[in-house]
């Protein structure tokens, strides 16, 4: 793989040249401080200019062209990380090679830049019909997430636990807050991103990266150079232990505990976190949780423990018989407390880092995860595929007791099945 | 070795056969680090009833399902996932319908990994603790998908669209299906399925096909196995009339949800392959459901829908196709469904884009491993052989194709099934 940059002033692109895949991954990001920005209006904008352009004025449309150039993907999101809000666009299209048409990649490539540059928008407001839809479709996606209960448990305990707090929030935001965005807003809000954001291009692919650019500076223009520092953590209080029970009308009881963490060392936040979840409680029954939980006492079929640093706070999530709850809860602190003790055998930590660095060749594999890895390394200083191999073995028992000793228990949310 | 080109592909799938039946199929792609190897088991969680010459044997739903999370315990209770992560690979199994899957994916010690799933699902010994303590999660399992509203819905669905094929249970079995299933229930699937000449394996990745095929071969030799008893799994007479035409249920939905399911017998498609009825089927359901379609562009914008799709699948001797929407509004969005549905419309410059985006699908699905595998192990265990031609087909299509399979399909046979939210009590808070 050849990695490249490309210094635009306004744009940044980082280019990936690797004749792996048999399609070409393209995204551009537009970053900004979700302290000054609407972040649901953000989001809204983002599926908004989705849906349709001046140019392809339907959605029917902009699929109909998309199928035309051998069904390239055009799609997207709007993320956080830390105080970053990233909307993002993503072009999936294949390798140019396999196709007999002249100009496959530069009629994509203005394709999807049509849509970035040219939104649906006349005398400065959003046409009509993307708006309504894009609207109720959100209004939609607020509620959806009550259809999967450990979705649902696990985003109750993180607005219970930071009411007032960009983690405990979600981007997609309120009714109330879908309402107010008009259709002048949305374009104020357009015209603000593209002027304010800090704008990130990244490309994967077996392409000549030199031409593209040139492409993309021909179909691209971000008018203004813009520079932020933008903290890419949330750093929360640390608060004190309570817990809360619901009732719910689901049929199994959901148990979430939640560990806030101190501030982390960049070795213990990239590879520390990633050997201390496999040891405790990654999901693959072959952790701390897996042996108390399900292998020993037959409490659960899943479980799982997530870590977020850019949040610093790990969530452990299960579902189980309401009865069984008292016990679970006793059997992950005592999970909890062995690592905090260091009761791991040295024989186990090595297997776990030889997985991780097995884990680390496949994600070389698969285009997205090779984009996500070169951006976040580039824009947050994570680590990269080789700092990852580099590292990973030099992670020791003592790293994994310190990064115990940084986290702290601070909630339980019980969501009692349905009488 | 057997070659079996993929036609207008440039892809291969290398083919051998141990001794003692087991076949061995291998996609190499060198350009990756992944590996990844599956043995499929042909027997799945409608498989309940069967005979071995005049014997008949029945099991209780969810016994296929229990084997599988049986078969990942050592017979010390240990999850045989970590002799997998030992050796650096991710490993998992899962039950389906028709097949039950064990696999593992990583890029080194492949020996010793095909090795491990071998001998893990050749050669189990049954442990009466190691069932005792999984019947826990397995009904936690069942309970959690008490809560899955996709689930609750095909259930029903099948239930209303067949009489007599076993897809109306849930594959894990329901609460009282998984506490009577028994260890000599267990005992009997393996033995009567877990056998070479019922089972397959895939490779697929950054492979030597030759030493594969070794490594698999002198593992096999050194094992005997008693003699295969053939079991036939029983054959389900099923009428062409669906079971009910019209159901409203109530689950975990945030929002209603309609679904038009449409039997079509197979016989009235004799002459064409499965995968040109298909493609064919599926062209003209993306050109009316999906959103190049004016039909749900009309409905979008009229916000009659918020989402609207239709696909078209095989379920034994029927094809299925089912129309989904979301819609706040079930008995509007019913009667312009059912109308369209009467009205399906295909134009040429439809079929030609819809191909375009077809074989864009077929050149990118050989490029995973992961992918492949599933692909492969899909295509043997539920039709028997791999398609080399599926880019041949999709090209052949053509407007008088397509309009004569349509031709031969009537819409009559049709359930309908409404999903709507759970009326509930607001939920009940207490802070302590």
């Amino acid at each position: 793989m050849k990695y490249k940059k490309y210094d635009l002033e306004s744009i940044q692109i980082y280019t990936v040249k690797t004749d792996k895949f048999k399609n070409c991954y393209l995204e551009i990001n537009f970053r900004d401080d979700i302290r000054l920005v609407n972040a649901c209006q953000r989001n809204f904008l983002n599926s908004v200019m989705l849906y349709n352009s001046l140019k392809y004025p339907t959605k029917r449309d902009m699929v109909i062209a998309s199928e035309e150039l051998y069904n390239i993907g055009f799609s997207g999101g709007t993320s956080r990380c830390g105080y970053n809000i990233i909307t993002t666009f993503t072009l999936d299209m294949l390798d140019p090679k396999f196709i007999t048409e002249k100009d496959y990649l530069e009629k994509s490539l203005s394709f999807f830049f049509d849509m970035i540059m040219h939104p649906n928008v006349i005398d400065n407001t959003w046409q009509e019909e993307a708006y309504e839809v894009v609207k109720n479709r959100l209004h939609i996606n607020i509620e959806s997430y009550k259809e999967r209960p450990e979705a649902y448990t696990n985003i109750t305990a993180l607005r219970n636990l930071f009411p007032d707090s960009y983690t405990g929030k979600r981007i997609v935001g309120t009714h109330e807050e879908i309402e107010n965005v008009t259709r002048e807003t949305l374009y104020e809000e357009y015209l603000n991103m593209l002027r304010n954001s800090i704008c990130e291009i990244v490309v994967v692919g077996n392409l000549d990266m030199d031409a593209l650019v040139k492409m993309i500076k021909k179909y691209f223009h971000k008018p203004a150079i813009v520079k932020k520092e933008i903290p890419a953590t949330i750093q929360n209080p640390i608060q004190a232990y309570h817990q809360k029970t619901d009732v719910s009308h689901y049929n199994q009881t959901r148990l979430t505990m939640i560990y806030q963490m101190d501030e982390l060392t960049a070795f213990e936040r990239d590879f520390v976190v990633p050997i201390f979840d496999r040891l405790f409680g990654y999901g693959a029954l072959t952790d701390k949780l897996g042996k108390y939980l399900r292998m020993e006492n037959s409490l659960c079929y899943s479980y799982g423990c997530s870590f977020s640093t850019k949040d610093s706070y790990c969530i452990i999530s299960t579902g189980l018989k309401k009865e069984n709850v008292e016990l679970a809860m006793k059997w992950i602190k005592k999970a909890f407390q062995e690592m905090l003790e260091g009761d791991i055998l040295e024989e186990e930590i090595e297997t776990v880092k030889q997985k991780q660095l097995s884990d680390i060749k496949l994600q070389q594999d698969i285009i997205y995860m090779i984009s996500d890895k070169y951006y976040y390394h580039e824009v947050f200083a994570r680590a990269s595929f080789e700092e990852y191999e580099e590292e990973i073995p030099k992670v020791t028992k003592k790293d994994l007791i310190n990064l115990a000793k940084k986290m702290h228990l601070v909630y339980t949310y019980v969501l009692e099945e349905g009488k | 070795m057997e070659e079996i080109v993929l036609k207008g592909l440039e892809e291969t799938i290398y083919h051998d056969k141990c001794e003692n039946g087991l076949e061995i199929y291998i996609w190499v792609n060198k350009k990756v680090n992944t590996v990844k190897g599956s043995i499929t088991y042909k027997i799945g969680s409608e498989d309940v009833e069967f005979k071995t010459g005049k014997t008949a044997h029945t099991v209780p739903f969810g016994t296929a399902h229990f084997l599988e999370h049986i078969l990942c315990k050592n017979s010390d209770g240990t999850s045989l996932l970590q002799n997998f992560q030992a050796l650096g690979y991710y490993a998992n199994a899962a039950t389906y319908a028709y097949k039950t899957v064990y696999e593992f994916l990583g890029s080194e010690n492949l020996e010793k990994a095909m090795n491990l799933l071998l001998d893990a699902t050749q050669e189990k010994e049954f442990v009466e603790d190691t069932f005792q303590s999984e019947k826990g999660p397995i009904l936690e399992e069942a309970r959690r998908n008490l809560d899955n509203a996709s689930r609750d819905i095909m259930i029903e669905l099948n239930k209303m669209t067949f009489k007599e094929y076993p897809n109306r249970m849930p594959g894990v079995g329901t609460i009282e299906d998984i506490k009577n299933i028994s260890l000599e229930d267990l005992k009997l699937l393996y033995q009567m399925f877990y056998h070479p000449k019922n089972s397959f394996v895939v490779v697929t990745g950054n492979v030597n096909p030759r030493e594969v095929i070794r490594w698999i071969k002198e593992n096999q030799d050194k094992k005997k196995f008693p003699k295969y008893q053939n079991p036939v799994l029983k054959k389900y007479r099923e009428p062409r009339k669906v079971v009910e035409t019209y159901k409203e249920i109530e689950t975990t939905l945030e929002m209603p949800k309609v679904f038009l399911n449409v039997k079509i017998p197979l016989k009235n498609l004799q002459e064409y392959d499965m995968n040109t009825i298909l493609d064919a089927t599926q062209v003209v359901l993306s050109s009316n459901f999906g959103t190049t379609s004016i039909f749900k562009e009309e409905l979008m914008s009229k916000n009659l829908v918020a989402t609207l799709g239709a696909y078209a699948g095989f379920e034994r001797e029927y094809l299925l196709l089912q129309v989904v929407a979301k819609t706040k509004y079930p008995e509007e969005v019913i009667p312009l469904i059912k109308q369209k549905i009467y009205h399906l419309e295909i134009l040429e410059k439809d079929i030609e884009r819809k191909k375009k985006s077809e074989i864009a699908n077929l050149v990118l699905g050989y490029e995973d491993p992961e992918s492949v595998n599933d692909y492969i192990s899909y295509s043997i265990a539920k039709f028997g052989h791999i398609w080399d031609n599926e880019k041949e087909t999709v090209e052949n299509l053509t407007i008088e194709k397509i309009t004569d399979i349509m031709s031969k399909i009537s819409m009559k046979e049709m359930a309908i099934l409404v999903a709507k939210p759970k009326t509930h009590e607001k939920q009940e808070s207490s802070l302590k």
